[in-house]
């Protein structure tokens, strides 16, 4: 239990300790530029190479990694309250209600999510608040799935029947009872969606339509790096991917620690990834 | 028949949304089409042109007239209907998709029937590790590292583009070496996952007691995977196919972002990137429609592949 | 036998100068960063990227060449007379065909005509060299010679250079009687822009792709040796991969790289004038916020504080010059001989402050009646790019003066947005100009012109820059431009050259472009293997 739950954090600890104190182990300043030094290779002085303006790569990797974290983290919270929300309410309302929530949300499932996040970058003013929202709102439909479909299978169980003919309210049967079973699968999908929001934020920066420069996340930052490859840049290109990677295996971690294989396969099975 | 009530009931819904979208425009693109020298005056009458300035309701319902009538409206900056624009983009990515999925399912079952076989042991344990592996990476850092390797380090195939266009006439060769990357890369963001519902569909096909029987009557163990173990293994993997089509596309965006692959993916990015709504919307329509069109497919499928399938709410 | 061997000399001769080889380049060579061209009709371009496609098509009555003078080798106009005291110009055409076959005739230019006159304000260039608006007649005075009447004297270099360089020639007979919504929608199909007398056709047109060019056989210019050009439209980063891959054969190379990139075997490099223009930052005078932007010695303070040596240095590495007047320095035809050297100066700077009135605060920021000496600088630029690195260096270099710049960071369309609206919630702007081959400075800081962003308003200066369009010769140009650096409505920056890296298989690079962006793609040729015949150096300009 003990290696389960070590192998489980480890991934995700050390990956907000590279965001948190980066800075302050490797103090470099991101935005300096080394005019003397453009896509320089990983030396001491730079251990990760720099960009083709002389800017020092591990210190914007570091830098990034804020930038990441602080869209994605309220990204994630907006997408599990909205989530958690609607799952809860279509799960208690009335039988035609109850159907027509669904036909809604499936037909916000039926659209690739990617799809209405780059619609959503072109309409909307791009700041670092208004892409988190867009990306939590464009998170919390699998969840609430999830949510809603738990919620039908727990509201048939013994325990519910007998809550419901002792005249329970829906509110103190959601609470006292439900909440407390699918806590677990709450918390799990919780870090799921960290997981997904950080790629769908690194998508969207990918594509030219994150969070507007200077900010600059791995996304964009793996994105000059691809017009550089020629010159052989790896280390533009190489670092952002796995730090990205990094954290979708991370958050992938925390949940395989809650679950055995086979329940993994139905929690992963209504989340897929984004891009 | 209450499937096809819902699924009536999801397509209004999507088209609302649709319109939700297309609706929410501000006055960006007037110079986007305008020009640098838009003033005030001609914004207005440009807004007024697209019938930007009718009611809400007044637009709703036009919208749906149009959506009937298959208009989606006229592109801002290709001056062609979005349908025209849509249809000659679509097209390639069918192509591509249908490539892609179709390496994906290979490469699916290939490391399934593998990682199904030796579960237990070393080897299956490997075939884990690297789906796992291939499963965190993102679809545009796969389509990213290919290209590398395969295009700017080894020279061994094209970086961008459909065809080589210093030839005025490229052939079939030319194209499908184009397509080579851009299918990979999107065959190995599907795979991995798919290969694990089909290993756990193998293994758990093959611990049933049906397998015992065959193997001591001496039927080959060939025969067995392929003609009884497969074709029960493979339904949750069809399943997984079908919910993940979305997925595909958007892992279809990032690859053809990558590769300059003009379909439909392009098309979405490019007309985000330039702010051409009309393009924007008509392509959330069609791919949503697109999707569930999919959904539908594949339950249609699994129930073909098993009688026994019923829908639930 | 004689006759067969004359024929096969022919032949022979006639395959060694056909065109061959296909040459693939990107948008915006010798413009700036590329965008997509609206289309193919060059009256509605409002961008250098149109024209650019749209020359490949029709050429107009006055081509721009090198030195920013009259081309006649590759101009419609056999020559043009300035008559009747300027106000009159006689413009005889040479005996160009269409590819179809027909004659370009003297109607067809005055179809042209009609066109930027049905199109009103949807005409892209409107007012530059007096188009349409000092125009009082066109007349057809036979087959191949047409009259421009004028409603007062004009400067003749200005009027033939910026005007007629406007004006092209369509084909009556292929386009109808075509009006301005049509022609408006149709910018993009091909099936309008078949018929063409210029040096290509229209082969293949893939909006926000490419476009695919093949020469004009019936062209009555140069005729091209390329076989088939390609114009491709990439993003930024994008260009520079895809000419390391082999997929274009040039593109521009970043400031930065310049020096990693030199020596790659198999590509030569260039170095490119200045997109004829210049840079500016521009005051908007009706600013609520920073009302000292009106006080001239506020702004000349400003403008000697700023070393526009660093910012060549470090902005643009070296490949630059530096320039106080609204005029290009490159080539400097219409440059004022008053043109000051340099003007750095940071000690005169702060004395100029001073007796204006600012005094330096605790901050070190200027202080006058409570107002601090600070302004914000609208920029559309990419953070990475040579812009906003000139940008940081005015910021110290005002900084050091006791003026605190800070910037603001829009979209392309917010930016255009904001200042076409006229308002005053932007101080100041970076907003770099190309201007006509004769820079003259209508629309750009007379009081109601089309682009004077921000509101600037002289009757001198009015009456200068009009003397300069309507007076022949240098001198009314040179004193309007003396009296702007007086005056300094906006700040004159300097701009970059144009590094440009190309196959090493691709020729005639160096003449391809002109300072205005215009190109010659008939100068471009290919060694090609599979071009028998061809020396390997191709058939030249």
């Amino acid at each position: 239990m003990r290696r389960d739950w070590v192998a489980g954090v480890a991934p995700l600890m050390l990956l907000l300790l590279f965001c948190v104190l980066g800075p302050v182990v490797w103090p470099a300043d991101p935005a300096a530029l080394d005019a003397g030094a453009p896509l320089a290779r990983p030396c001491l002085a730079y251990p990760l190479g720099t960009d083709a303006l002389g800017r020092d790569e591990l210190a914007r990797l570091i830098h990034g990694g804020r930038e990441t974290l602080s869209v994605a983290v309220p990204a994630t919270l907006l997408a599990f309250m909205l989530g958690t929300g609607y799952g809860l309410i279509a799960g208690f309302a009335p039988r035609i209600a109850a159907r027509v929530l669904m036909r809604l949300l499936d037909a916000l499932l039926a659209l690739p999510s990617l799809v209405v996040l780059l619609c959503g970058a072109a309409l909307l003013p791009r700041t670092g608040f208004t892409v988190s929202v867009l990306i939590g709102v464009t998170a919390w439909p699998g969840l609430a799935r999830l949510v809603r479909t738990e919620m039908v299978s727990l509201r048939g169980r013994d325990f519910a029947h007998a809550a419901r003919q002792l005249g329970a309210d829906p509110l103190h049967m959601a609470r006292r009872h439900f909440l407390p079973n699918i806590a677990r699968l709450l918390g799990v999908n919780a870090t799921f969606l960290l997981g997904d929001s950080v790629l769908a934020l690194s998508a969207l920066s990918f594509l030219g339509l994150g969070v507007p420069p200077p900010a600059a996340s791995w996304g964009s930052m793996l994105q000059s790096g691809i017009g550089l490859m020629d010159l052989g840049a790896w280390w533009l290109i190489l670092p952002p991917g796995f730090l990205i990677a990094g954290s979708l295996f991370a958050a992938a971690a925390v949940g395989r620690m809650f679950f055995s294989e086979e329940k993994e396969q139905k929690t992963f099975a209504l989340r897929w990834r984004k891009g | 028949m209450g499937r096809a009530a819902e699924t009536f009931a999801t397509l209004f819904f999507l088209v609302t949304l649709t319109f939700a979208l297309a609706h929410a425009v501000p006055d960006g693109p007037a110079y986007a089409i305008l020009g640098l020298k838009a003033g005030p005056d001609r914004v207005r009458a440009l807004n007024a042109q697209l019938g930007l300035d009718a009611t809400v309701w007044g637009q709703y319902a036009t919208w749906w007239w149009h959506v009937l009538h298959a208009n989606l409206g006229i592109s801002y900056l290709q001056n062609r209907p979005v349908v025209s624009v849509i249809g000659a983009y679509a097209g390639r990515t069918a192509v591509l998709y249908s490539v892609a999925t179709g390496l994906a399912v290979v490469a699916a079952m290939g490391l399934g029937w593998l990682h199904g076989v030796f579960y237990r042991s070393w080897a299956g344990r490997v075939c884990s590790a690297i789906e796992i592996f291939l499963y965190a990476m993102p679809g545009f850092f796969i389509a990213t590292v290919l290209g590398m390797v395969f295009s700017s380090w080894l020279h061994l195939l094209p970086a961008a583009g459909m065809v080589d266009l210093h030839q005025a006439a490229p052939g079939f060769g030319d194209r499908a070496a184009h397509m080579v990357l851009p299918a990979a890369s999107i065959a190995l963001f599907v795979a991995p996952w798919l290969a694990r519902i089909f290993a756990q569909g193998v293994h758990e096909e093959l611990s049933r007691d049906y397998v015992r029987t065959a193997q001591a009557r001496g039927v080959g163990f060939g025969s067995i995977l392929l003609r009884h173990v497969t074709p029960n293994a493979i339904r949750p993997m069809v399943t997984m196919l079908g919910l993940s089509l979305p997925a595909i596309f958007s892992g279809n965006v990032v690859v053809e972002s990558v590769f300059d692959y003009p379909g439909i993916g392009w098309l979405l990015w490019r007309s985000a990137v330039a702010h051409d709504y009309p393009v924007l919307v008509g392509i959330v329509l069609v791919v949503g429609v697109a999707t569930m069109l999919g959904n539908l497919a594949a339950d249609l499928v699994n129930a073909w592949l098993d009688p026994r399938v019923t829908y639930a709410a | 036998m004689r006759g067969a061997a004359l024929l096969g000399a022919a032949l022979f001769f006639a395959c060694a100068a056909a065109p061959c080889g296909t040459a693939i380049i990107p948008d915006a060579i010798g413009i700036g960063d590329p965008a997509s061209p609206a289309g193919l009709n060059p009256l509605l371009a409002t961008d250098p990227y149109t024209i650019q496609v749209a020359t490949l098509l029709y050429r107009p009555l006055v081509w721009i060449g090198r030195d920013m003078g009259f081309d006649h080798a590759r101009s419609l106009a056999a020559s043009v007379q300035a008559l009747d005291g300027n106000t009159r110009f006689r413009v005889v055409l040479k005996p160009w065909r269409w590819s179809d076959g027909a004659a370009v005739t003297a109607d067809d230019v005055l179809f042209g005509w009609e066109r930027i006159e049905k199109l009103g304000d949807l005409f892209g260039a409107a007012g530059q060299g007096g188009i349409p608006d000092r125009v009082a007649s066109v007349r057809a005075v036979d087959a191949r010679t047409l009259d421009f009447v004028l409603k007062a004297p004009v400067n003749p270099d200005w009027f033939i250079l910026n005007g007629l360089s406007l004006v092209y020639a369509f084909p009556r007979h292929a386009w109808g009687d075509i009006g301005r919504d049509e022609m408006w929608r149709r910018q993009n199909d091909p099936a309008l822009f078949a018929v063409t007398d210029g040096p290509f056709r229209l082969a293949e047109l893939r909006p926000e792709r490419y476009f695919a060019f093949v020469p004009n056989p019936l062209y009555g210019g140069h005729p091209a040796s390329l076989a088939r050009l390609v114009v491709v439209f990439l993003e930024g980063g994008g260009a520079l991969h895809a000419v390391q891959a082999g997929e274009i054969d040039m593109a521009r190379v970043p400031y930065a790289l310049w020096q990693l990139l030199q020596g790659t075997p198999g590509f030569r490099f260039y170095v490119l004038p200045e997109p004829f223009g210049y840079g500016d930052l521009l005051f908007n005078q009706r600013s609520a916020n920073a009302l000292f932007l009106r006080d001239v010695r506020v702004r000349q303070a400003l403008a000697v504080a700023v070393d526009q040596a660093k910012i060549i240095k470090l902005a643009y590495h070296g490949f630059g010059t530096e320039n106080h007047l609204p005029t290009p320095t490159e080539p400097a035809t219409w440059q004022s001989p008053s043109a000051a050297a340099t003007r750095y100066d940071p000690t005169a700077a702060r004395a100029m402050l001073e007796a204006a009135g600012w005094r330096p605060g605790a901050d070190g920021v200027r202080r006058k009646a409570g107002v601090r000496l600070a302004f914000s600088v609208l920029t559309g630029a990419d953070p990475d790019s040579s812009e906003m690195e000139m940008l940081q260096v005015l910021q110290s270099d005002f900084g050091a003066v006791g003026a605190d710049m800070r910037v603001r960071v829009e979209s392309f369309s917010q930016l255009m947005q904001t200042l076409n609206a006229g308002g005053s919630d932007w101080d100041a702007a970076n907003s770099p100009w190309t201007t006509p081959p004769v820079p003259d400075g209508t629309g750009v800081w007379n009081a109601g012109g089309g682009i004077n962003y921000g509101g600037y308003s002289d009757a001198r200066m009015d009456r200068l820059i009009e003397d300069s369009v309507s007076q022949p010769g240098k001198a009314a140009m040179f004193q309007y431009q003396d009296y702007f650096a007086g005056q300094l409505p906006g700040l004159i920056l300097p701009q970059g050259k144009q590094l440009v890296m190309a196959a090493a298989r691709l020729h005639g690079v160096e003449e391809f472009s002109n300072a205005a962006g215009y190109w010659n793609p008939e100068s471009l040729s290919v060694d090609d293997p599979a071009c028998r015949g061809a020396t390997p150096d191709g058939p030249r300009r």
